[in-house]
């Protein structure tokens, strides 16, 4: 998203176009009224970019101060009244907390930062504010170097962050990641060497007023970090520095532009558009917005939001229409072609209905009685292959004599029924057909109980009860056939008693047997 | 001397406050945001007449689409049953006349069974015998499933009914027996369901052979039209 970046110094402020990680569109815009009037000419010219105010000024005050460590609205109250007491005639202050004390109270560590002159934002704002342009946010160059801090990848040691910025020598004093102050040494030379120069004496100052303000001792250990071009390192790494504790890093600003991706096309003379970069890559807030500002920035955020929901619900109703048109579509190709096929079915229907031959009866009924008819003919009970298979048994065995025989058709394989579960038929014949008797829809199970005699006998029991078990074993060759003998010619069970006669006439003695010969379907 | 001191009338500073804000909102915010409001809610009922009219339209061409495929279902179901009736009648016609002509469908003929058994008697030279038809009954099929299709037996307006016969005989050979089954059978649907033979007891004269005793009895099948279903039958004038 493109951003509109001004970057305000005490002698100037450049205005350019931040998008896609190019800078662009830089225009500069002297400190006084031509250069005011200029300004308002640009933006009437200008897409009507929410405006990112960045300010690199001298007129920069920093005050470390701890507060109790409360919360919510005493907390507000707190910074305010401290606030208002420090910096009362400017509205660009901000209050920030630095970690806790480790003793006493464990109050909370703040720093306090404004921007002492108002006037030198004035008719920028101004300008901004008649065009109706919403301010995003005030900025300080101070207050991001704890971001670059961090880029550069620096620790938690006591450090001085060294600047080359277009608005002159920025010096930031960090210890324990926390930002302390920062001042900002005007330009006052233009050759690398001389940069240098007041690059070594600035340092020293610095170095001596950080000692006078006991907030790093002298000869304790402190790096020095310092981006500048290359050509101003060049001179300030062939000087020798001999002071105890000191470490210097040198930071070309190429190595700084790979540090923050920026183009290789972006040829960089100052620090400045790494700051600018800060703004155009991260979402940061406002360091010093009045409440004015914030709230106008508000609304315009919310206007935003309201022209994205706008433009969202319309894509939104366009797909959702769109899917409901192409459904509908769908719907009307589909009743379309239903309604050819109903024309081409009712035509073959009117065909089908005139070429209906003459019929004697309702063509279902037709159709059950023949169906019906074949299933009798085809699952009949029919007693002869039972009898045939049994007349073939025995015409092996002639010694055996049958005496009865009863067949009947079942529904059941012949297992014992609870006599008392089923009613009684009554012998009028009055009784209820079973369909399954009839073979109704499958064949029915067929049962030949018989009673026999081993004839001539002489009293060999022993021939008798084999000549039984041949009939039985040549019955059961049939797959379909299962015997059981009901009543043997001699029941020889252990179970059971065994009853028979010896010494009689042989007349007497009949050894009868009853088989029970099942046939299955 | 009490003086009658009247109540200090309050002031309202929290109301005129929040209408300070208000007036401060109307006047300075919500220029900001009004064309944007007025924007949205633009987009808004586009969208709602965008989508609530496609949405109208597509249940109309719905509806219109289940009504064709409704009617395009009966006319199948019609055009279906039009043509598994004409295969009906061309595939069943000729045997259901048949079985007319044979007497499986329509009213017993029991003088017709009384004189087949006379000559089948006759023709096989067939000892005496005796024999009963019991009154006929109707066989419930309406919950037999058919087990090629398993569809249920729907045999219309006809129903199958069935007539107990039972003889009483004495046989020179079983066979006889069978003769006489194979003879009803291809003059109708007599199902043996049970049969009863044993050696006789009484001896004629020693030059006659031995005879069997047999009790058998069989259903004669056929199929009628319903009582009711007859009756309006008759009603109904032929067309």
């Amino acid at each position: 998203m493109a951003k509109h970046l001004l970057y305000l110094t005490n002698n100037q402020l450049s205005a350019c176009i931040w998008d896609k990680g190019v800078l662009s569109n830089v225009q500069i815009f002297d400190n006084y009224a031509s250069g005011w009037s200029k300004f308002a000419e640009y933006l009437k010219d200008t897409v009507k970019l929410s405006a990112y105010f960045l300010t690199d000024l001298i007129e920069e005050d920093f005050q470390r101060d701890s507060l109790p460590h409360v919360y919510g609205s005493a907390r507000k109250n707190l910074v305010e009244r401290r606030l208002n007491s420090l910096y009362r005639d400017t509205p660009y202050r901000e209050a920030s907390r630095q970690g806790r004390a480790k003793e006493g109270r464990k109050d909370d560590q703040m720093l306090f930062s404004a921007l002492t002159n108002p006037q030198l934002l004035k008719p920028w704002v101004d300008a901004l504010q008649n065009l109706k342009i919403d301010i995003a946010g005030v900025y300080s160059v101070a207050l991001l170097n704890p971001y670059l801090f961090r880029r550069l990848n620096l620790g938690k040691q006591a450090s001085l962050l060294v600047t080359h910025q277009s608005s002159g020598l920025r010096q930031s004093f960090f210890q324990d990641g926390y930002l302390r102050f920062s001042r900002l040494a005007p330009e006052t030379a233009w050759s690398p060497e001389s940069i240098a120069d007041t690059t070594t004496i600035e340092i020293g100052k610095t170095r001596q007023f950080l000692a006078s303000t006991r907030q790093l001792a002298r000869g304790a250990p402190l790096e020095i970090v310092v981006v500048a071009q290359n050509e101003i390192l060049t001179h300030l790494q062939s000087r020798p520095y001999e002071e105890d504790g000191t470490h210097y890093r040198f930071i070309d600003l190429n190595e700084a532009r790979q540090v923050f991706k920026m183009p290789a096309s972006l040829e960089l003379t100052y620090c400045d558009p790494l700051f600018l970069s800060l703004l155009g890559t991260q979402r940061i807030s406002s360091h010093y917005a009045t409440a004015e500002q914030t709230r106008t920035h508000y609304y315009s955020q919310l206007r935003d939001t309201l022209n994205v929901v706008s433009v969202a619900s319309v894509a939104l109703a366009l797909f959702w229409s769109g899917s409901n048109a192409f459904d509908a579509y769908q719907a009307h190709q589909f009743a379309q072609q239903a309604k050819i096929e109903t024309l081409s079915t009712l035509s073959k229907y009117r065909e089908t209905a005139n070429s209906m031959p003459a019929t004697v009866a309702n063509p279902q009924e037709m159709r059950a009685a023949v169906d019906l008819e074949r299933m009798l003919t085809q699952n009949a009970p029919e007693p002869s292959a039972i009898l045939i298979a049994l007349s073939r048994a025995l015409d092996g065995l002639p010694q055996i004599k049958i005496h009865e025989l009863n067949w009947k058709s079942s529904e059941t394989d012949g297992s014992p029924i609870d006599p008392n579960a089923m009613p009684a038929p009554p012998v009028d014949g009055s009784a209820p057909v079973a369909p399954g008797l009839l073979g109704i829809p499958k064949r029915a199970f067929e049962i030949l109980e018989l009673e026999a005699e081993i004839i001539p006998f002489k009293n060999d029991y022993r021939s008798a009860l084999e000549s039984v078990q041949l009939l039985v074993d040549e019955l059961q060759k049939d797959t379909h056939i299962k015997v059981s003998v009901v009543r043997p010619a001699l029941d020889t069970r252990p179970s059971v008693k065994l009853e028979s006669q010896i010494g009689n006439d042989e007349a007497l003695a009949k050894p009868r047997f009853n088989l029970k010969i099942i046939w299955k379907p | 001397m009490a003086q009658n001191q009247q109540p200090p009338s309050k002031l309202n500073i929290g109301t005129v406050k929040e209408s300070v804000k208000l007036q401060g909102f109307l006047h300075e915010d919500f220029p900001i945001i009004r064309q944007a409001c007025i924007r949205l809610g633009i987009c808004l009922a586009i969208a709602a007449v965008l989508i609530g009219g496609s949405h109208f339209f597509y249940l109309q061409q719905s509806a219109l689409q289940q009504a064709a495929q409704t009617e395009l279902t009966q006319a199948q179901g019609k055009y279906t049953y039009a043509t598994n009736e004409k295969n009906d009648i061309k595939e069943f016609q000729p045997r259901y006349i048949q079985l007319v002509e044979r007497g499986f469908v329509g009213e017993e003929k029991r003088l017709d069974i009384v004189e087949l058994i006379q000559s089948i008697q006759a023709k096989y030279r067939l000892l005496p015998m005796s024999y009963e038809l019991f009154p006929q009954q109707i066989v419930p099929i309406a919950e037999i499933v058919m087990e090629q299709t398993g569809a249920p037996i729907s045999a219309g307006e006809l129903e199958l009914r069935a007539s107990k016969l039972v003889f009483r005989m004495n046989l020179l050979h079983e066979m006889d027996m069978l003769n006489l089954f194979k003879s009803l059978r291809e003059r109708g649907q007599f199902i043996p369901q049970a049969c009863s033979i044993k050696t006789s007891n009484t001896i004629n004269s020693l030059s006659s052979p031995q005879q069997l005793e047999a009790e058998c009895s069989l259903q004669w099948v056929t199929m009628g039209r319903r009582a009711a279903a007859a009756a309006d039958q008759a009603a109904t004038p032929a067309q």
